[in-house]
């Protein structure tokens, strides 16, 4: 089994104050894996550090049996999809939230094109490209997010509690798309949840953090 | 009252009347404040989206002194300018005193502070989830500031339009640094002060309306910007 991350005596503080001590953790690729926990036990600080955006205080993490070092973050960080709670859309219209992901990397504009729409069909989003991004719903803007997620082809998809505050509809759609993706085999998954329900068939594995620490788990810690 | 009403409407006679002198000395505020502004705004901008990005020691403490320089008196900041520049002045060699140089660089100092720090004010008070957006969809540096930039265009944008209703009202670095020289470096403050003490107030007039249309004009622009933002 391949692994996706190894995070080897990882803690993060805000400020003088620990929220996170990991001894020890391996994350398999090509599965998903949720994360448990109650609010504020660590769940989320863990997503960051797994999305490179924010850096361990000590300890070291490495993506796919590679060191995370200050020169490869960049790239790393560009085979990952985060969508968050509540995702930021920026003050543009839908297309341009969905494309500058796929600009920054220089794709051209045909393929950005054919991309997008794919993407926005994908979350039932067509038609929606020219709609300034402000204006949507919390389900639509959610949905736009996960569009600009999917639109880059991460290997990695990282999802903080992603169906929390969505309507029925995009509740639904979202689940569909994220078991879709578990289900593929090719994605490496992790999934901040408050309803293990929604991802009990597709989850092989489980972390449960508790105060900063790994009360309980599935793999190998 | 008919002095003022009869100044106002000889005035507007200049203005209408296309008066050259006028018009030369609208376009030296205009050409001098543009590009002191310019100038702050290419070096100000990044510095603002800096310092609210970066955590550093004496932070606190350079937005305090960015928060005096925006109060800083231009009569003063003339003075110490036309110690630099004068004769005797370590760069007194170069002759920019009383040169349109001279008092753009003035104006620069004058509204770099502003425009750093309202950008910092802009960037501060941008939602955090962009910072965290930008890097997780895998922009660079550079990405990530051009980004920030254009998310804060509105505000950073209504930055630099008060720098330049600052630099061009004002008068202690024009007269100083500049000198009033007719054709050269007469901007409308400088020009409306010596005017009206010549007892010329019709030109003074004329000036004066010609400065609260381009006072006016920026009011405009950030309403609409503010507008827009809205």
């Amino acid at each position: 089994m391949n692994i996706a991350y190894t995070l080897d005596h990882v803690t993060f503080s805000y400020g003088t104050r620990q929220v996170l001590s990991i001894e020890s953790l391996r994350i398999p690729s090509g599965v998903v894996t949720a994360v448990l926990g109650s609010n504020g036990s660590g769940k989320t600080t863990l997503l960051q550090l797994l999305s490179f955006v924010d850096q361990p205080a000590s300890g070291s993490i490495s993506f796919f049996d590679k060191p995370v070092t200050r020169g490869n973050r960049l790239s790393f960080r560009r085979r990952i999809g985060y969508l968050t709670q509540k995702p930021y859309l920026f003050n543009t219209d839908v297309y341009e939230n969905v494309a500058w992901a796929l600009k920054i990397r220089g794709l051209d504009k045909k393929n950005i094109r054919s991309r997008l729409s794919e993407v926005l069909c994908r979350v039932d989003m067509e038609g929606f490209e020219k709609r300034q991004a402000r204006s949507l719903s919390g389900g639509e803007a959610q949905r736009v997010a996960l569009a600009r997620a999917l639109a880059v082809d991460p290997e990695v998809f990282l999802f903080d509690e992603p169906t929390s505050h969505l309507d029925s509809k995009s509740h639904a759609l979202m689940n569909g798309i994220i078991q879709d993706l578990g289900r593929s085999g090719t994605k490496t998954i992790l999934v901040i949840t408050h309803d293990y329900s929604d991802i009990a068939d597709i989850s092989e594995h489980f972390i449960e953090i508790s105060s900063g620490c790994i009360v309980r788990s599935s793999l190998d810690t | 009252m008919n002095f003022i009403i009869q100044g106002i409407l000889d005035g507007l006679g200049l203005i209408i009347r296309f008066d050259a002198e006028v018009y030369l000395i609208i376009w030296t505020s205009l050409k001098v404040s543009l590009l002191a502004v310019t100038s702050a705004s290419i070096v100000g901008i990044p510095l603002g989206v800096l310092i609210a990005l970066k955590n550093f020691v004496f932070k606190r403490t350079l937005i305090l002194t960015l928060n005096t320089a925006m109060a800083f008196p231009t009569v003063v900041l003339g003075l110490m300018f036309y110690a630099f520049l004068s004769r005797k002045g370590p760069l007194g060699e170069y002759g920019l005193l009383f040169t349109p140089f001279g008092m753009e660089l003035g104006l620069f100092f004058l509204a770099t502070p502003i425009v750093v720090n309202l950008t910092l004010s802009a960037v501060q008070a941008l939602d955090p989830r962009l910072f965290v957006t930008c890097r997780t969809l895998g922009a660079n540096a550079w990405q990530e500031f051009c980004q920030i930039l254009r998310e804060g265009r509105f505000a950073i944008t209504a930055a630099a339009a008060l720098a330049f209703g600052r630099v061009i009202s004002e008068v202690g670095v024009a007269m100083m640094l500049g000198g009033n020289i007719k054709g050269f470096t007469r901007t409308m403050t400088t020009a409306i002060a010596l005017e009206t003490s010549k007892g010329e107030f019709e030109l003074g007039m004329a000036l004066g309306i010609a400065l609260l249309v381009v006072a006016l004009l920026v009011n405009l622009a950030l309403y609409s910007l503010q507008k827009h933002s809205s």
